[in-house]
């Protein structure tokens, strides 16, 4: 067979694919998460009109209704607070999202349009990011399978057949570390020495990070053990609640050693994916907000600094507390949950992804549950105040920041927080390779002092 | 032949004669349901025809017999009052809308207002409150408020010259509409005239009252700064507080998109404030701005800016004195002394009338033809829509 009949039976076979995940959104299922008690007869129309172009093949104007139709979405979404919106219209942007994602990769196939790999998946996360997931999170499967198809392109593979055949026509539920095993995994090596790490033996410092480092009193640092037996750690940190930083326990993960964390091997992974970014110093500032923008934009301009303005002032960017591996699986391939997060009362372990370049800062903050909070690139200054020292950290008193100091930990104002100085606190440099456990209600304030990746798994 | 017209800053509801003159109504923005191709052909159109564009980019005029009031544009209708003083329905479900509203509304309409995905309909013979499916629920409206404006959670009205907000309650087997006082003024406790309400604008999560004096007050949420306190909060603000970059300014016209406040003074000039992420607040989004070579618009010579949580003053040449300004959800007009539309914002339906579906972050000149004979009487935005109104 030459390579043209070869081409379109794999077009055909990836057509027929988006035809299943559009199968699975028949006229029943939608109004089944659409309410139209709530958005109204005519959006529930408009969105079973979609589905209906697609169905009979007129991607262009499939994709054009459904463009329209997540705005009008999207203006929902942004009204109010963000934990009250009916859920009818999270579940009406993640079904507009798998038929415009759809339909863009059939224009995409089929050359027609203006349409490319980047716009389809801007559309997947989109719906991600934005919508709730149905069907199974029917949307994170068409994500990863085009997710795929990408690589393989990327990679210069022709394996699209291979790829199609492995991913079952039926929505499955995606296991974490399991779905889409790839017996041929492809070794990715590094292209390059990031320049960028900072690979630093345990007590070398870095010369522009001397200001806290010497300020640090060696009674102060937090403990470390290296990989402690679940025993041990349930006894002597998680019963008593005392932070401490584990060692070694990261050794296994394929971040660390086979398939090695870099920024280039980030950007080969993910770098036309759509994520959040935080710009400003810190949530607490006025100044404060976010956008979205690809990796590879967010690596380029925040990072390695490469952007066209380089004049300007680029205000710092930190991906901050997403959860990426949710979006990107070919990433969690590479990550284990420890499993001393299996000790506590659920299954359920949040697990969010924290990059950017150095000086990215956590304003000193508690959360509600067990943290273990991993280095896979660079470092990070951390410093915890127990609890009970809350009377001297100066809360702020609003509902949505009460879990948030007003106190700026570099720079503090001991007129306006007289009480901050006496409160006791014990500190880190959280190294590549370690992971400081931090338990519930702990405030910690975080700094970068490098380019850092760092992991959090959050459990309970 | 006589119909009624609401004007921007009273409550008067003006009587007029119509018979003699033939106003021009223009439209343009959002046609995704052929709302558009209905006005401006008169005619049922097919709401799921495929052919028909998602929106029209340049304003278009209007079937003549369609009686300039101000359309009430919700993002798959348009709800307009024809010379005989029935109300018109164009875009979905369009003619089981009206043929349902004839049934109920007998007396002289007083008040169309859009709410979320429905549409209030106020006469002398009480409240309707149509859902676009063609279902309507009548509203029991005891304490006889004239309704001027809706947002996601309230609805606010005028009586007497006093404010009431009520919550619906549509859960309930015969709703009404239970109002409770709200306006603005003095600290309570204090003993000092109650201020009488002129004007209110209702976007998504706020409401502007403008009262006499030319005082102005926001009550909401300023969660993009469209309360204009200066501050950006999900905290709700229940009493309506004076904004207090305008204090000793006399406001004389107010509009309010979805997340974005505007008002013009005695002076001819105009403030602008809340969310600007396409440009609504006719001041620049980012650092290197791309207009398009031909636009003659209002520059201001200002760092880009996604929110302004406080009244900014617009620079405009010394000859510029703006009359009337008008929001939609996302994009803002203005409209000045020598007849002249300027629009900015969001565009992605063609809602400012450019001609493309380009957005805008500076106030820009939008020619019509035609324009140049008459003189451009009224602007109105909402939504995803524009209409002008123009004499000729």
């Amino acid at each position: 067979m030459d390579s043209s009949t070869n081409k379109s039976d794999g077009n055909n076979t990836h057509k027929k694919l988006m035809e299943s995940f559009i199968a699975a959104l028949d006229t029943h299922t939608i109004s089944k998460h659409v309410d139209s008690d709530f958005v109204g007869e005519a959006v529930l129309s408009k969105i079973n009109a979609c589905v209906g172009y697609f169905k009979a093949h007129k991607f262009g104007t499939c994709t054009e209704l459904c463009g329209f139709m997540l705005d009008i979405v999207w203006e929902k979404l942004n009204t109010g607070h963000w934990k009250d919106v009916i859920i009818s219209w999270r579940h009406a942007y993640t079904i507009i999202s798998v038929c415009k994602a759809s339909s863009e990769y059939c224009q995409l196939i089929e050359e027609e349009g203006d349409v490319s790999f980047q716009m389809v998946m801007k559309s997947c996360d989109m719906g991600l990011l934005m919508g709730a997931p149905v069907c199974d999170n029917i949307l994170a499967s068409l994500s990863s399978f085009l997710q795929h198809v990408y690589q393989c392109k990327v990679q210069g593979q022709s394996d699209e057949k291979n790829a199609s055949s492995k991913l079952a026509f039926e929505c499955r539920k995606r296991k974490k570390g399991e779905f889409m095993e790839d017996k041929n995994e492809e070794q990715v090596t590094d292209i390059n020495n990031d320049t960028h790490e900072t690979d630093l033996k345990k007590y070398k410092r870095n010369t522009r990070s001397e200001g806290l480092e010497s300020r640090m009193d060696p009674e102060k640092i937090i403990q470390r053990i290296a990989c402690p037996s679940m025993e041990h750690f349930m006894t002597h940190f998680r019963s008593s609640e005392t932070p401490v930083i584990i060692t070694g326990a990261m050794d296994g993960w394929p971040a660390m050693s086979s398939r090695k964390w870099s920024l280039d091997h980030i950007k080969a992974k993910a770098g036309y994916r759509t994520v959040p970014i935080e710009l400003g110093s810190k949530y607490t500032d006025d100044s404060w907000s976010q956008k979205l923008m690809t990796v590879r934009e967010f690596i380029e301009t925040h990072i390695e600094g490469k952007s066209d303005t380089a004049t300007d002032d680029v205000p710092i960017g930190y991906l901050a507390q997403h959860q990426l591996f949710e979006q990107i699986p070919e990433l969690e391939k590479d990550i284990l949950t420890p499993d001393y997060c299996y000790l506590g009362d659920s299954d359920d372990v949040d697990i969010n992804a924290w990059f950017g370049p150095e000086g990215t800062v956590s304003p000193l903050h508690y959360d509600p549950k067990h943290n273990f909070l991993s280095q896979v690139i660079g470092r990070k200054y951390i410093r915890v105040y127990p609890y009970s020292e809350t009377d001297k950290l100066y809360p702020h008193e609003s509902t949505l920041l009460k879990n948030t100091s007003r106190v700026d930990v570099d720079h503090c104002d001991t007129v306006k927080f007289p009480d901050f100085h006496r409160a006791k606190y014990r500190e880190c440099i959280l190294e590549r390779g370690e992971m400081l456990y931090m338990p519930p209600k702990v405030w910690h304030f975080v700094k970068s002092l490098s380019v850092s990746f760092s992991v959090s798994f959050w459990w309970e | 032949m006589y119909a009624f017209r609401f004007t921007q800053s009273s409550f008067t509801i003006k009587m007029c004669d119509i018979s003699n003159r033939e106003p021009h109504l223009y439209v343009c923005g959002n046609n995704s349901c052929g709302q558009l191709s209905g006005l401006t052909k008169d005619v049922d159109v097919n709401e799921d025809d495929s052919t028909m564009p998602l929106g029209l980019t340049c304003l278009t005029s209007v079937a003549v017999n369609i009686f300039p009031a101000p359309l009430v544009f919700t993002w798959s209708q348009v709800v307009g009052v024809k010379d005989n003083g029935s109300l018109c329905f164009y875009g979905y479900n369009s003619c089981k809308m009206a043929a349902n509203i004839e049934a109920k509304v007998k007396d002289n309409v007083t008040s169309i207002v859009e709410c979320g995905n429905c549409v209030l309909v106020q006469s002398k013979g009480g409240i309707v409150l149509m859902t676009d499916d063609g279902k309507y629920t009548e509203i029991e409206n005891p304490d006889d408020v004239t309704i001027f404006g809706a947002t996601s959670n309230a609805f606010y009205g005028v009586k007497d010259g006093e404010c009431y907000k009520a919550s619906l309650n549509k859960a309930v087997e015969e709703p009404s509409l239970t109002f409770s006082s709200i306006n603005p003024g003095p600290t309570p406790g204090l003993s000092t005239p109650r201020l009488t309400v002129l004007s209110l604008a209702c976007g998504v999560e706020h409401t502007l009252f403008l009262t006499d004096g030319g005082r102005l007050f926001s009550s909401g949420t300023s969660s993009r700064g469209q309360l204009g306190h200066g501050c950006v909060t999900v905290d709700l603000v229940s009493v309506p507080m004076e904004i207090s970059t305008l204090e000793g300014i006399q406001v004389v016209a107010i509009a309010t998109g979805s997340w974005h406040s505007a008002a013009a003074t005695a002076e001819g000039d105009i403030y602008m404030w809340g969310w600007n992420e396409s440009g609504q607040l006719g001041l620049p989004t980012s650092p290197n701005p791309d207009r398009p070579v031909n636009d003659e618009c209002l520059y201001q010579d200002v760092g880009h800016v996604q929110i302004q949580p406080e009244p900014f003053g617009l620079d405009l040449p010394d000859d510029y004195h703006v009359t009337m300004v008008t929001c939609g959800s996302r994009h803002s007009c203005l409209l000045t002394a020598a007849g002249e539309v300027f629009v900015t914002g969001w565009n992605k339906c063609g809602q400012l009338g450019l001609g493309d579906t380009k957005s805008r972050d500076c106030f820009t000149h939008v020619y019509v033809e035609n324009i140049t004979k008459g003189r451009v009487k009224s602007i109105h935005a909402q939504g995803w829509n524009t209409s002008i109104a123009v004499e000729t």
